[in-house]
């Protein structure tokens, strides 16, 4: 079985991109296809493709494992129940993401005044990582920061946004999925996508001035 | 605007901390699977539940929940009113009877009066019969009634019966 991104690889190398998920492969059509006439093997392709990302994005945004592992399995399957009245206008990708993000900011909504973090732990490769090595060892009033640190500071500025911000950022920041993606996924314009980007930025450089400067 | 002429390189760099964040080992081995078994579970309740499964896949009843969950005014109206219903269907159910059955006797009477019987009525007794023609009333116990009765017995067994 081919999988896109394995979880075996070097985790989500850096600036690594998300493969362009429009034009569905005839591959993907055809697990759809026999998916939807109740074929669970197929669906098992199809999830055991996708499984990490989507995971990763729901994650990004509740920045809670518990919640994420619980959010993406009910993505999964509502997808499989919802498959009849998939169409295929878009990639299978860009659907199973978009009830993913719909079921995420929902729970989200329902769980405002709830932020316990539950964060996985970096990956071994982060510490040679040249881009962070070089963050943590530059002159900055904050020099002698961990990466745990780093990176508890840095998803309690992802929680301050709001959703929509956050989705962008973990989308597009983190993910590297492009503007016309979100957009398909979040069901509005690439200019909002923009503007929204750009504001979420600056919201996250004023959290996180001391490890910027 | 343009966003462009903001520099939020280091941001990004920083950024990149969140891409090295993943869940404990093994976990997606296992992720497809638990995936797959809770359709098969979701399937097979599916089948049992039947009508009530249908109820809830309906989506405005999952507005009405969420609305519910999400609202706690909207929930104590939805209370309010579902008591209101009930306790309207409470009284319904009272006020035909009082007022229904004078209408069918003419408005003579009164429920009290049809309800208990009057001294001058015989009371009803039930006697079990087996030939189907009812016997008129008993008076007195059932043992004076037997003794009374002029039913002889078509056999006496007697010594010169016996072989």
């Amino acid at each position: 079985m081919t999988q896109p991104a394995s979880p075996k690889a070097p985790k989500q190398p850096p600036e690594a991109p998300v493969e362009a998920a429009s034009p569905m492969v005839p591959d993907e059509m055809e697990l759809v296809q026999r998916a939807r006439r109740g074929d669970l093997p197929a669906y098992d392709d199809l999830v055991r493709r996708y499984q990490e990302r989507i995971y990763a994005t729901v994650y990004h945004m509740t920045a809670n494992h518990e919640d994420a592992n619980d959010l993406a399995q009910e993505a999964f399957i509502k997808a499989f129940q919802a498959l009849k009245s998939f169409k295929g206008g878009s990639s299978f990708y860009t659907w199973v993401y978009r009830i993913a993000v719909n079921k995420t900011i929902n729970f989200l909504k329902q769980r405002k005044h709830r932020t316990h973090l539950s964060l996985n732990d970096l990956d071994f490769n982060a510490e040679h990582d040249p881009d962070l090595v070089a963050l943590i060892s530059e002159k900055t009033p904050r020099r002698e920061v961990s990466l745990a640190e780093l990176q508890e500071k840095l998803n309690t500025a992802m929680q301050k946004l709001s959703e929509p911000h956050r989705l962008v950022v973990t989308l597009h920041d983190v993910q590297g999925l492009s503007h016309e993606e979100i957009a398909k996924i979040m069901d509005c314009n690439i200019g909002t996508v923009r503007s929204r980007l750009f504001y979420a930025r600056q919201q996250l450089q004023a959290y996180l001035s001391d490890y910027l400067k | 605007m343009n966003p462009e002429p903001e520099n939020f390189e280091r941001l990004r760099r920083l950024l990149i901390v969140k891409r090295y964040e993943q869940p404990p080992p093994g976990f997606f081995d296992d992720f497809s699977r638990r995936v797959m078994l809770r359709i098969q579970a979701g399937e097979a309740g599916e089948e049992a539940l039947g009508f009530g499964h249908w109820l809830w896949q309906t989506p405005w009843l999952q507005r009405l929940v969420s609305a519910l969950e999400q609202r706690p005014a909207v929930a104590g109206a939805f209370s309010l009113s579902v008591c209101g219903l009930l306790l309207a269907g409470i009284l319904c159910s009272v006020a035909p009877a009082e007022i229904g059955r004078p209408d069918l006797l003419g408005g003579s009477q009164s429920l009290a009066a049809i309800a208990v019987p009057r001294a001058a009525d015989p009371v009803p007794v039930f006697v079990s019969s087996t030939n189907g023609i009812l016997p008129g009333p008993l008076q007195g116990s059932l043992l004076e009634h037997f003794g009374n009765s002029q039913v002889q017995p078509r056999f006496i067994l007697t010594s010169e019966t016996l072989p």
